[in-house]
């Protein structure tokens, strides 16, 4: 009786008899059949009810659009301001003859400055090195930072320490230390972020200690252009390092257990194992690479762009080059996600 | 027997392990140290041919040298110091609350043009800005904003980079989580800012990180022109960058106290930064 009573206290407004239940759902069943008949131009309503619902719903969900849109806006805003009006213009001035007097002009000059830039010997030289620097660059970097990656994922005392240290020059680099190095070595240099060339005491010691060896100069010559580029690779992978990181972490060790059950060696293991689970992050690192380099204020293409600007004053052409030099970046991401998009094992999703 | 030959391989590995990372860490690790222990060395030691790695009589001459410099700036040294600590904390604030406005709803809503502004804000990321400084210019002295502070602050509102990590963490917050949050009553700004938000602190740690970076290093490009509003890092290379050789000593000093405040950060937050990675990288 008492378990009764609670059902009727849960349900106040139905009639307090269990055999009206039955009776109840018969009701029930003529009421959706006139819903239908007068609803009869939207079927997938099946009550009046829930239809009542959907418009609420409707409502609700217009409403958390526009609440969405709204936060969009501030980055939307920044956005227009600060990026897609500069490259608008930009593209404006590679398309034009750019006079500068108390404010500027601009003139059409019918693809001048693109013709331009194909005519221009040095031009030409800086983007075939910038490449030669890419394509020695990207390899080594993420051959050496997938093979830091798996060490430091390694069980050690002291990792944080470790993992720290090859996170540092990502903060350095940017930063006033390189400036002073510079500024110290090279007046020239100090608005430059090149790091082989503020590390004087490498070059200088290495010039010492090889000459003492009593190599030729030749050899130590080689060896020192080696160095250095062991210098760029490594201060410039701190960022691919901590992606591999994060992938190898992210790796079930039920994989390895299951591997150490059948008897593979940590050669097999990691062919078979952590070369297919960080694959994905594998072409998150060249494109990031690629990026990094080509963005690279340094490199030779963009010093160029950099003194056409500031000493020739000649905006079209810059811009022009710009523009040229991102497009071919383009093509080679894109080709690079050709690639790889064959070549990369997806575990899940 | 198998069990103490494992334990040898597991040794060797570790030693190997050791060694190797010795010999790239020294790579990473060695420029730094060398650039502190140049800071300390006096002004006759700093051009020793053959170069010596340690300082013979370490001193602090460089810094009391480099204090004498600033407190000779025509603008007081303290204002650089100011603008700079300004720039840093309101930048980065900035950053992040857009970057946090902007990827909520990208991970968590849905809108017409959705779609479209995410693949913006991944187009973008392929650009670096300094190809547009001149058109930038020419925008902001439109906006007015040419030679205030606003040239510092409004520019980290455009970095695309917030907007894309926030998302791809956003995306992995539970969407039941979200959806508890609505049913109980609380307004989408409510819930970005007390679900969505503390859910992905590692995340936004991790973009402080990269912004209080940015900012604190952040020069006063073309953009600025007064004196007084000029950051600690273009006072310092002017100070230490006239008549360089004679300054080397207070140039290294300079970098290395300008280096603390990002390091000390970067070690309060650093615990974070892996973990944000994974996500970002994964879900592409």
């Amino acid at each position: 009786m008492a378990e009764a009573v609670n059902n009727d206290a849960l349900n106040p407004a139905e009639e307090n008899s269990e055999a009206n239940a039955p009776k109840k759902v018969k009701k029930i069943k003529p009421e959706k059949v006139k819903a239908k008949k007068e609803k009869s131009t939207k079927k997938s309503e099946p009550s009046d009810n829930s239809k009542k619902k959907n418009r609420k719903r409707m409502s609700y969900e217009r409403k958390q659009s526009f609440v969405g849109f709204m936060f969009t806006l501030p980055w939307l805003i920044g956005f227009l301001m600060f990026f897609f009006i500069p490259a608008i213009k930009s593209i404006n001035f590679s398309l034009s003859d750019v006079k500068i007097f108390e404010d500027y002009a601009t003139e059409w000059n019918n693809f001048q400055n693109y013709s331009n830039i194909f005519k221009d010997a040095t031009f030409l030289r800086n983007l075939s090195s910038t490449f030669g620097d890419l394509a020695i660059n990207v390899p080594i970097i993420l051959v050496f930072s997938l093979f830091v990656a798996v060490l430091l994922n390694r069980k050690f005392i002291g990792r944080g320490i470790a993992r720290a240290v090859f996170f540092l020059p990502v903060i350095v680099t940017t930063g006033v230390v390189m400036t002073a190095f510079n500024g110290a070595s090279d007046t020239s240099a100090v608005f430059e972020g090149d790091v082989s060339n503020g590390i004087m005491f490498s070059t200088m010691n290495a010039t010492e200690v090889l000459g003492s060896l009593g190599l030729g100069e030749q050899i130590t010559g080689y060896m020192i252009a080696i160095s250095d580029r062991i210098f760029d690779v490594v201060w410039d992978s701190g960022i691919q390092i901590i992606l591999f990181l994060a992938a190898l972490q992210s790796i079930s060790p039920a994989l390895y257990e299951a591997c150490d059950v059948e008897g593979a060696t940590a050669w097999e293991k990691f062919w078979l194992i952590t070369f297919p689970s960080v694959s994905p992050i594998i072409l998150v690192n060249i494109v990031y690479t690629i990026v990094d380099t080509f963005s690279d204020p340094s490199n030779a293409v963009l010093s160029q762009v950099d003194a056409l600007v500031t000493t020739t004053f000649n905006y079209g052409n810059a811009a022009a080059i710009v523009w040229v030099y991102f497009a071919i970046v383009l093509v080679i991401i894109g080709a690079v996600f050709l690639v790889c998009k064959r070549l990369i094992f997806y575990s899940v999703d | 027997m198998s069990k103490l030959r494992r334990n040898k391989v597991a040794i060797a590995g570790d030693i190997t392990t050791y060694i190797l990372l010795l010999l790239y860490g020294a790579f990473m690790a060695l420029p730094l140290i060398y650039s502190v222990i140049q800071a300390f060395k006096p002004y006759n030691e700093l051009f020793i041919f053959p170069p010596r790695f340690f300082a013979r009589q370490p001193t602090l001459g460089n810094f009391s040298q480099l204090f004498d410099l600033t407190s000779s700036t025509w603008v007081p040294f303290s204002r650089y110091v100011f603008n700079t600590i300004l720039n840093t904390v309101v930048g980065t604030v900035l950053h992040i609350i857009a970057a946090a406005m902007c990827a909520y709803p990208l991970a968590k809503n849905n809108f017409p043009g959705k779609k479209l502004i995410f693949n913006v804000v991944v187009w973008s990321l392929l650009f670096s800005g300094g190809v547009l400084e001149i058109p930038v210019y020419l925008v902001m002295s439109t906006l007015g904003i040419i030679d205030t502070y606003f040239a510092y602050w409004l520019p980290e509102i455009a970095v695309a980079m917030g907007t894309f990590l926030l998302k791809q963490n956003m995306s992995e917050i539970p969407d039941a989580m979200i959806e508890a949050a609505r049913i109980d009553g609380a307004g989408e700004w409510k819930i970005l800012w007390r679900i969505a938000m503390p859910a992905v602190k590692p995340a936004w740690l991790t973009l402080a990180i990269f912004a209080f970076q940015r900012n604190w290093n952040a020069t006063s490009s073309s953009y600025i022109y007064t004196e007084t509003i000029k950051t600690l890092p273009t006072a310092l290379s002017q100070i230490t960058a006239t008549g360089s050789v004679a300054r080397a000593g207070e140039a290294y000093a300079a970098s290395v106290l300008m280096l603390v405040p990002p390091i000390i950060f970067f070690i309060l937050a650093q615990s974070s930064t892996v973990k944000t990675m994974a996500h970002a990288g994964i879900k592409g």
